[in-house]
């Protein structure tokens, strides 16, 4: 049974100068212990996909159609109270900069215990020897949950917010740029984390994050976003190794490397898409170096091109 | 130009030394990246070097003067030949300014142009960053662009007095991966075009290989390893160097995966209360008592070769 299932999800923004279709029409899945890497630029749709989830859309967002399968029960039409028993239980999210939003002014361990007493009815006691449970799942010393977040460094803060989402056990942990600003020492730590923490507790994780490199390291396989769609997905050690969509293609030609030849790297032509002006037919069509007539026209939808591999090009064939 | 700084941050009555002590050079025409991670120094030695904060102690030679000790008039000779590109494109640009304004202040500023002459440079400028038509972005404010032009406008007014000396502080870092690459190849052409020296400053070592003839390791106040850039990524001389490579990201799973990381324990310690000794021995994995107890000499062990460590002879 898929822990997460979303089919042919869309949410608009309202804004005053016009409707954002910042998700279009997006469907993939996340097993039992796998880590699916959602990988894009920004305006992809890749952090509306993940507040859609966790039903935290702002206020002018809307899901306008599809389905969120969490362990089987569509998401979508529940309501807030409904949602409330949910999140941190079931499906729990590493907001984007969230180490630096703890409170500054409670204990780091009274932020956690607040989680554990609220959500699962925790006694104060229980509460705090789940949190050093919990630390030492997560590498910090228990000792520290008395301790203030300004007195952790950013991948210590990182480890805390972690052991938030985990703390009720969860199906599945969004993580949304997880590590972007991290030391890359950390960075590695903080990926061999979320790695140890599916296979010692079974979580699955879905990865947000813009930089190819972190889904090169941790993901079992990864969707590609371009303007609100999902333009290729397979195994990761297949889409790197032959990158079917020219997006995918010119994305992984995108992030220099330490290792390999030292060549001049070509760059994507033009500016990433304007979605309040999208232009008909394949949303990359303008910047691809392959467009033909047709993608200027018609839609591609995403299609098993090789078996377990999906692509949104008029140019793959099947 | 060379280098040799002491930078001190007061900080509660006790000094963070953020940059303690460097020395390094620059030859006409290249570029060389300061690599660092957060703690490591690399955006004090860059502003220190274009006096936007003043160093405690040392010497900043430009084409052999020394900048820090230089007269009114030469500092803004000083200021029209090295110039700064900052990491962030939303806020480097004055949000009430025209793109036509902001690329002519510096004419402006230094009286070097009017009229008919600054309306041509700036076209020129406009164009060189590939901003075409320039009419077309002349009369845009900042907010109507996108981050990546946003950055080719922070260029064009850089480069449009035609400077010698460019520091760039993480020119791309805030910009979408498949616009990094357009504009540093940008940077890179305008670069050769106009015979023009680099500062690059990063934490990205994949980056500084990209972009950079040299570089210079930088952790905690110090520097740890200098030389040819592919010679210090192929062939790592200093601990702190061979740990950072072996944890970069690499964006080729089978090349991420299967690699050897160097393990080492913590995170970069603050800059207050420095322990005698190595900056990274309490750290590194091969430190003996020798590190504990003094501090590396920055050696020379090939031809540009540097590296400041008591395990390498």
């Amino acid at each position: 049974m898929e822990v997460l299932r979303v089919e042919d999800l869309s949410v608009h923004y309202i804004t005053r100068a016009g409707v954002v279709r910042a998700v279009d029409g997006v469907s993939f899945s996340v097993g039992e212990g796998e880590i699916v890497g959602l990988a894009g630029e920004s305006g992809s749709g890749k952090t509306t996909t993940a507040m859609a989830i966790m039903r935290l859309l702002p206020e002018n967002g809307r899901i306008v159609g599809g389905r969120i399968l969490l362990d089987g029960v569509d998401v979508v039409p529940l309501s807030e109270d409904e949602m409330k028993r949910i999140r941190w239980a079931k499906v729990s999210m590493i907001f984007q900069g969230a180490m630096n939003a703890l409170n500054p002014v409670l204990r780091v361990g009274d932020q956690i215990a607040e989680v554990l007493m609220e959500k699962a009815g925790y006694g104060k006691e229980e509460a705090m020897e789940r949190v050093r449970e919990l630390f030492r799942a997560v590498g910090i010393d228990p000792s520290r949950a008395r301790d203030y977040p300004h007195e952790f460094s950013g991948g210590m803060r990182q480890r805390v917010i972690i052991a938030m989402a985990v703390a009720l056990n969860p199906r599945l942990v969004i993580a949304d740029e997880p590590v972007t600003a991290l030391d890359v020492v950390v960075q590695s730590k903080i990926l061999d984390l979320l790695r140890r923490l599916r296979d010692e507790m079974g979580i699955s994780v879905l990865l947000i994050t813009h930089d190819l490199s972190v889904i090169a390291e941790v993901a079992d396989s990864m969707a590609i976003m371009y303007a609100g769609r999902i333009v290729e997905y397979g195994d990761v050690y297949e889409v790197f190794g032959d990158p079917l969509h020219p997006y995918t293609r010119a994305l992984i030609e995108a992030f220099p490397s330490v290792t390999g030849e030292r060549r001049r790297l070509e760059p994507i032509r033009g500016d990433p898409p304007n979605m309040l002006r999208l232009p008909p037919g394949c949303p990359f069509h303008p910047r691809c170096p392959l467009a033909v007539e047709r993608c200027s026209r018609e839609r591609p939808e995403l299609v098993e091109a090789r078996p377990g591999r999906l692509v949104a090009c008029w140019l793959v064939g099947r | 130009m060379r280098v040799g700084i002491l930078a001190a941050l007061r900080g509660r009555r006790k000094f963070i030394k953020a940059v303690d002590g460097i020395s390094f050079s620059i030859s006409r025409g290249e570029a060389v990246s300061l690599v660092g991670e957060s703690g490591s120094g690399k955006t004090t030695t860059a502003r220190a070097i274009l006096r936007l904060i003043e160093p405690t102690d040392g010497r900043i030679l430009f084409e052999g003067r020394d900048v820090l000790s230089f007269s009114k008039r030469e500092l803004r000779e000083w200021r029209r030949e090295a110039q700064i590109i900052f990491q962030d494109p939303y806020e480097s640009l004055d949000p009430r300014m025209t793109v036509y304004d902001i690329v002519a202040e510096p004419l402006r500023v230094n009286r070097l142009a009017s009229g008919d002459s600054e309306y041509e440079a700036v076209c020129r400028a406009l164009e060189d960053v590939r901003l075409v038509p320039p009419e077309e972005f002349m009369a845009r404010f900042p907010h109507e662009l996108s981050g990546g032009q946003r950055q080719r406008v922070a260029i064009a007014r850089a480069l449009i007095l035609r400077p010698k000396f460019v520091v760039a502080d993480e020119p791309v870092s805030m910009l979408d991966a498949s616009i990094r690459i357009q504009v540093i190849n940008l940077m890179e052409d305008l670069r050769r075009k106009y015979g023009l020296t680099y500062l690059y400053i990063t934490h990205d070592l994949a980056q500084a290989r990209y972009t950079s003839d040299r570089i210079v390791v930088m952790y905690l106040g110090k520097i740890m390893e200098v030389g040819p850039v592919e010679e210090v990524v192929r062939e790592p001389l200093h601990p702190y160097t061979k740990v950072v490579l072996s944890h970069v990201p690499v964006p080729d799973p089978r090349v991420a995966r299967r690699r050897e990381k160097i393990e080492v324990p913590g995170e970069t310690p603050s800059p207050i209360d420095l322990p005698p000794g190595c900056r990274f021995w309490p750290r590194c994995p091969f430190a003996v008592e020798e590190c504990r107890r003094s501090e590396p000499e920055m050696r020379e062990v090939g031809p540009g070769r540097l590296v400041a460590c008591h395990l390498v002879s």
